[in-house]
């Protein structure tokens, strides 16, 4: 196989997680939510503190909790009366922070190699293979999962006290605490996202900044996605408002994303592979404004908010 | 069962002012509500129509009107907060777009309050499907009896984002049919749409069983005629800060 769809198979299950969770607070809650980074963190700091003495999977439970304690901190931040900091304020908050706590957490270190764990993590299986299929089944699970949950009636209570809060206070709920609960939700999808990163890179590093930017790249990516996907399967504009449907985003704009990275880190050569990854900051940055001013066009993803923040 | 009723008993509206005093909006000190009676709420702009709909709506804060304000028929007095845990309590705004979420498709708005308000326990919130066969079922057939409602039936799987602000304001009222309110709390209902869609909506309350559900309805159209014509109800006017019954023009 070509190494750079390798390299896009092994990256596309980090993106995949971090903007389905990413996906599920902006356009689910409403919620731009810049704890993602915080989440990432959480999800590799708990592999480098539970992998030595419990083992892999005992990790990934600990990311997945790290994570949403994460999303649980942005969420009273922001909801409660007296603290009561906005949306995008509280995530930076918590994201700010959340290094130094990881930073201890992980003996004082930024950057740890889990070369060493690889018997723990791998057994003796084929490490490839393992990441591959560690990935995807992440993947296709988390994907299931929170669609499913979407059409029970506390994800239709997450989604109304996103939209239209004071009808849930109509109804006698705190449409506040429904959203913290979603915050945990997403963050802790997130913080599964960091948990496969560091397992399938061997290696923890909290110095990443920046993760909410890829993901956001991937969901606008995601979005003109699954606009051109709908031209040519009927049964995805027939069923917009499905949640099945509206997941394809993340997911599709996650696949895009990894294919285009490992397409321009492996592939090209010479001057015009330095001068991108040199810049790749800012071919991400085009790439973002490229696929919102295009894709706005053939948005029908009926999540897409017209006054969405981003 | 005794028939629904509440009163409204000391109510005190003032919204605080940054570095100045409080102003005071509004002042009622007894009104009961009765079950199977409309009533219409007038008054001019800034008076407090809103403010009194909030109230019972349990939006506002402590803060804005203290104290537990609304007496229950077992004699229990509560705050709107409380009240709206109690009570089942619809809305219809006057901007039909602030009850609906676009991204939602039809029927998911129309029966989406029914389900979040009726779910208690885990099992219940996370164990069953908001829309099956049998609730699309019954969705079908519950619309199928008006036939103003029947532009709804081909676009139940369309969002709700998609259709005009009359046939938004139809579909609230059409969510009524599942949520069965003890309180209809209406501000200003058609004040956004046409004269067509007026009188649909009109026709549409009148022929909805509403039996023994208290309404309230904010309105500047009580000589209307589809108004007049839907039936008698008690006026009430905000007037100097307080409200009191006037005779029905």
């Amino acid at each position: 196989m070509q190494p750079f769809i390798l390299s896009a198979i092994y990256e596309f299950p980090i993106m995949a997680l971090v903007s389905m969770g990413f996906f599920i607070a902006l356009r689910m809650l409403k919620f731009p939510d810049l704890t993602i980074d915080a989440a990432v963190m959480g999800g590799m700091t708990a592999v480098g503190v539970a992998i030595p003495g419990f083992g892999i999977w005992w990790s990934l439970f600990l990311a997945a909790f790290l994570g949403a304690v994460t999303g649980l901190l942005t969420g009273l931040l922001h909801a409660n009366k007296h603290v009561g900091v906005s949306q995008i304020l509280a995530g930076m908050l918590v994201s700010f922070a959340a290094y130094s706590v990881f930073f201890r957490a992980l003996g004082h270190r930024a950057e740890l190699s889990l070369f060493r764990y690889r018997d723990v993590i791998f057994g003796e299986s084929d490490p490839e293979l393992v990441k591959v299929g560690i990935g995807l089944s992440l993947v296709v699970v988390v994907y299931v999962v929170t669609a499913a949950a979407f059409k029970t009636p506390f994800g239709y209570a997450l989604r109304v006290s996103g939209h239209r809060p004071e009808m849930m206070r109509v109804l006698g709920i705190q449409p506040e605490m429904v959203g913290v609960l979603g915050l945990c939700l997403s963050n802790a999808v997130v913080g599964v996202g960091g948990w496969f990163s560091a397992v399938s890179n061997t290696n923890i590093g909290l110095q990443n900044f920046g993760m909410v930017i890829h993901a956001l790249a991937a969901v606008k990516i995601g979005d003109f996605f699954q606009g051109v996907l709908s031209f040519f399967i009927p049964a995805i504009k027939n069923n917009r408002s499905s949640m099945f449907v509206v997941m394809i985003a993340p997911l599709g704009g996650a696949l895009v994303y990894s294919f285009i990275k490992s397409f321009v880190l492996q592939i090209l050569s010479g001057e015009l592979k330095h001068a991108i990854t040199q810049d790749f900051q800012l071919v991400v940055a085009f790439a973002i404004l490229l696929s919102v001013t295009i894709g706005r066009r053939f948005y029908v993803n009926s999540a897409v908010d017209q006054n969405e923040v981003f | 069962m005794d028939p629904f009723q509440f009163s409204i008993r000391n109510l005190r509206i003032s919204y605080p002012v940054h570095g100045l005093p409080t102003k005071p909006v509004l002042d009622c000190n007894d009104l009961t509500i009765y079950g199977g009676k409309l009533y219409f709420l007038m008054g001019r702009n800034g008076s407090g129509k809103t403010s009194f709909l909030k109230a019972l709506l349990g939006l506002l804060d402590t803060e804005v009107a203290p104290g537990n304000y609304l007496q229950m028929a077992n004699g229990n007095a509560v705050h709107g907060r409380e009240f709206v845990r109690q009570v089942r309590v619809g809305y219809i705004p006057q901007n039909p777009h602030d009850a609906i979420v676009p991204s939602m498709s039809v029927l998911e708005n129309l029966v989406v309050r029914q389900q979040i308000a009726t779910s208690g326990g885990i099992r219940d919130w996370l164990g069953r499907l908001v829309i099956d066969k049998k609730r699309r079922g019954n969705a079908e057939e519950m619309i199928g009896r008006f036939p103003v409602l029947g532009f709804l039936m081909d676009k139940f799987n369309h969002h709700a984002g998609s259709l005009s602000g009359g046939e938004l304001q139809l579909l609230n009222l059409a969510a009524m049919l599942f949520f069965r309110p003890q309180l209809v709390l209406m501000d200003e209902p058609t004040s956004k749409l046409d004269d067509n869609n007026r009188t649909r909506f009109w026709q549409l309350l009148s022929a909805l069983d509403l039996a023994g559900v208290a309404m309230v309805v904010v309105t500047h159209e009580r000589l209307t005629t589809e108004v007049a014509a839907w039936g008698d109800g008690v006026h009430l006017e905000i007037r100097g800060g307080g409200i009191s019954a006037v005779p029905a023009a």
